[in-house]
């Protein structure tokens, strides 16, 4: 009976410590929309529903800082990014199930090209992000915002006439990106990490009237924080 | 408090003087110049003890001048007496700036005016400036000279295979075909590719579309191989260099960005739509004209409507006997001892 007290406690306490990550996003409301022929799609999970189904980390449901490096083969870059939870969903056949998750992002990101710019970019977007085995996932990221170049040498203008130097001299773009990568979770006292690579394009626009592409790769080391 | 303020006032003050530039022998200087909606990079390479600047106008249009022309021919002939001035064009090479618009030849004079204006301020109003241009830097060299007052700045006009007038460069090109693919055809040397260009040639003659101007170039390309006698002598560009960043400065889809801007404001048409042998008269700069005698796709044709047209009192055309586009780069000793000796007669 004490066994029982004791195992009926504890599911109570993990439950409530569930609910309070989970609180803040979408309210656990389970719908699941069946196709004919065996596809379905099951919304609104959090973790007591879907640990029949699959494994189910509490992590899935809270946000997380993250810091990261990136470049273009030799220009090196930072970011800093925001994770917001959103939702998390099981798509697929019995037996094929792919569990999906997606989150909203904010990150800041800065990278130099020697004798070209300092470039800093705001922006905001979206990743998509799948569960593989092992607490490995695939993620791809899509984000929106602006970015300010500085150019990193002296720039002149001629002022009719009169040659003046400029500071801060540099441009204003729309700035839109894409990346995909993989990458892992860990556990280190009781926290969880995750450590993902990626591949990805940073595009400014209008530039000399059309828009500049850069390729680059980086590493990004997230740390999920409670709300 | 109050020696905080003193120190930001100080710092101020000599934040906005001008700031003095060490003249050296191994002068080695990347600055950025605001032209327009554009920023160009400049790189001022060699002896700038010497106070002779020579301003490289690269070709194209928008080749990446800035380290197409520091090449091992600049870095041994000039860059040890002179210091070389390697800048990117609008919309060319390096060339950045949030902007959509339209570029007019002003685009181009603007820019290298403002260049000139930029060199002088930082490295005094008692240096001698030349301006190199080559092909397509031909054209922007003598809209640029024969535009305002600017020629004032300018010592001498050095002019290698400038391509001045591309109306009159289609037709020579094709003339130029014409005549020596029939004298190889009656040598037997590459009988049937050298018919097919004048068939070509002969039936697409030049309308003044871009279009069409970039067919007879390339035939103009084409013959150009054919000609065993000549060195064919290009820009190097190494892969290796380029994807390890070790060009100076170096941004690769930049690069390939203003390439495709450059097709899309057809700049070929707009050196089409204004010819300048009719404002060459307004030139009276010393000019140094040098032309392959292989170029098939600038003639030498076109050096000669120089030599006619130009107002300027001195001027003097060489042909290079064993070159065909870039005799600066396959004939280089000659071609810079004749440089040179421009350069120090009128710097």
């Amino acid at each position: 009976m004490k066994k029982f007290i004791t195992i009926l406690t504890l599911g109570a306490l993990l439950n409530s410590s569930l609910n309070v990550s989970a609180q803040d996003f979408d309210k656990p409301t389970i719908s699941v929309s069946h196709t004919k022929g065996a596809k379905y799609r099951i919304e609104g999970l959090n973790t007591q529903d879907s640990s029949k189904r699959t494994t189910f980390q509490t992590y899935y449901w809270q946000n997380y800082l993250g810091i990261g490096v990136l470049g273009s083969i030799k220009y090196p870059g930072l970011e800093l990014n925001y994770s917001k939870a959103h939702k998390s969903f099981i798509q697929g056949k019995k037996g094929k199930e792919k569990f999906k998750i997606r989150r909203w992002e904010f990150f800041t990101r800065y990278y130099y090209h020697r004798n070209f710019h300092h470039n800093i970019m705001l922006t905001a977007g979206k990743s998509w992000q799948r569960k593989l085995k092992k607490e490995r996932f695939f993620i791809s990221q899509a984000d929106i915002g602006l970015s300010r170049t500085f150019y990193d040498r002296p720039t002149f203008r001629n002022n009719n006439g009169r040659v003046e130097r400029m500071w801060l001299a540099g441009d204003f773009y729309f700035n839109f990106n894409y990346r995909f990568g993989f990458g892992k979770h860990f556990h280190h006292k009781q926290k969880t990490y995750r450590l993902y690579s990626y591949f990805g394009l940073l595009n400014f626009f209008p530039y000399n009237n059309l828009y500049y592409s850069r390729v680059y790769l980086g590493l990004n080391l997230n740390k999920f924080i409670h709300k | 408090m109050k020696r905080i303020i003193y120190l930001i006032f100080i710092v101020l003050f000599f934040s906005c003087e001008k700031e003095p530039i060490p003249l050296s022998a191994h002068t080695d200087d990347i600055f950025f110049v605001k032209s327009g909606v554009n920023t160009l990079p400049i790189r001022v390479k060699g002896n700038s003890g010497s106070k002779v600047f020579v301003i490289y106008i690269h070709g194209g249009p928008g080749d990446p001048g800035i380290w197409e022309h520091n090449t091992t021919q600049s870095k041994r002939y000039i860059q040890p007496h002179y210091a070389a001035v390697y800048f990117d064009q609008p919309y060319a090479g390096f060339a950045q700036g949030n902007n959509i618009a339209q570029a007019t030849v002003e685009t181009f004079t603007d820019a290298v005016n403002n260049v000139v204006q930029t060199i002088k301020y930082r490295y005094g109003d008692d240096i001698s400036i030349f301006i190199l241009g080559h092909s397509w830097g031909g054209f922007v060299s003598s809209a640029y000279l024969s535009s305002n007052d600017f020629q004032q700045d300018v010592k001498g006009w050095i002019n290698i295979s400038g391509a001045h007038n591309y109306m009159l460069g289609d037709s020579l090109v094709g003339d130029k075909i014409k005549e020596v693919g029939q004298r190889q055809i009656d040598l037997d040397l590459n009988k049937s590719d050298w018919q097919a260009m004048i068939e070509w040639i002969n039936t697409n003659p030049p309308d003044g579309t871009s279009k069409r101007s970039n067919n007879i170039n390339s035939c103009g390309f084409d013959g150009m191989t054919l000609m065993s006698d000549s060195v064919n002598e290009g820009f190097k560009m190494n892969v290796g260099k380029i994807i390890m960043g070790q060009y100076e400065p170096w941004a690769l889809t930049a690069f390939i960005t203003n390439l495709i801007t450059t097709n899309t404001l057809n700049l070929n048409q707009l050196a089409l739509d204004n010819e300048m042998s009719s404002q060459l008269p307004k030139i009276k700069t010393p000019v140094l004209n040098i032309y392959g005698k292989y170029d098939f796709i600038v003639p030498v044709g076109l050096g000669e409507d120089v030599m006619k047209h130009i107002g300027s009192s001195w001027k003097k055309l060489v042909i290079m006997n064993k070159s065909d586009h870039n005799p600066q780069l396959s004939e280089a000793e000659i071609t810079h001892d004749e440089i040179q000796t421009f350069i120090e007669t009128f710097k």
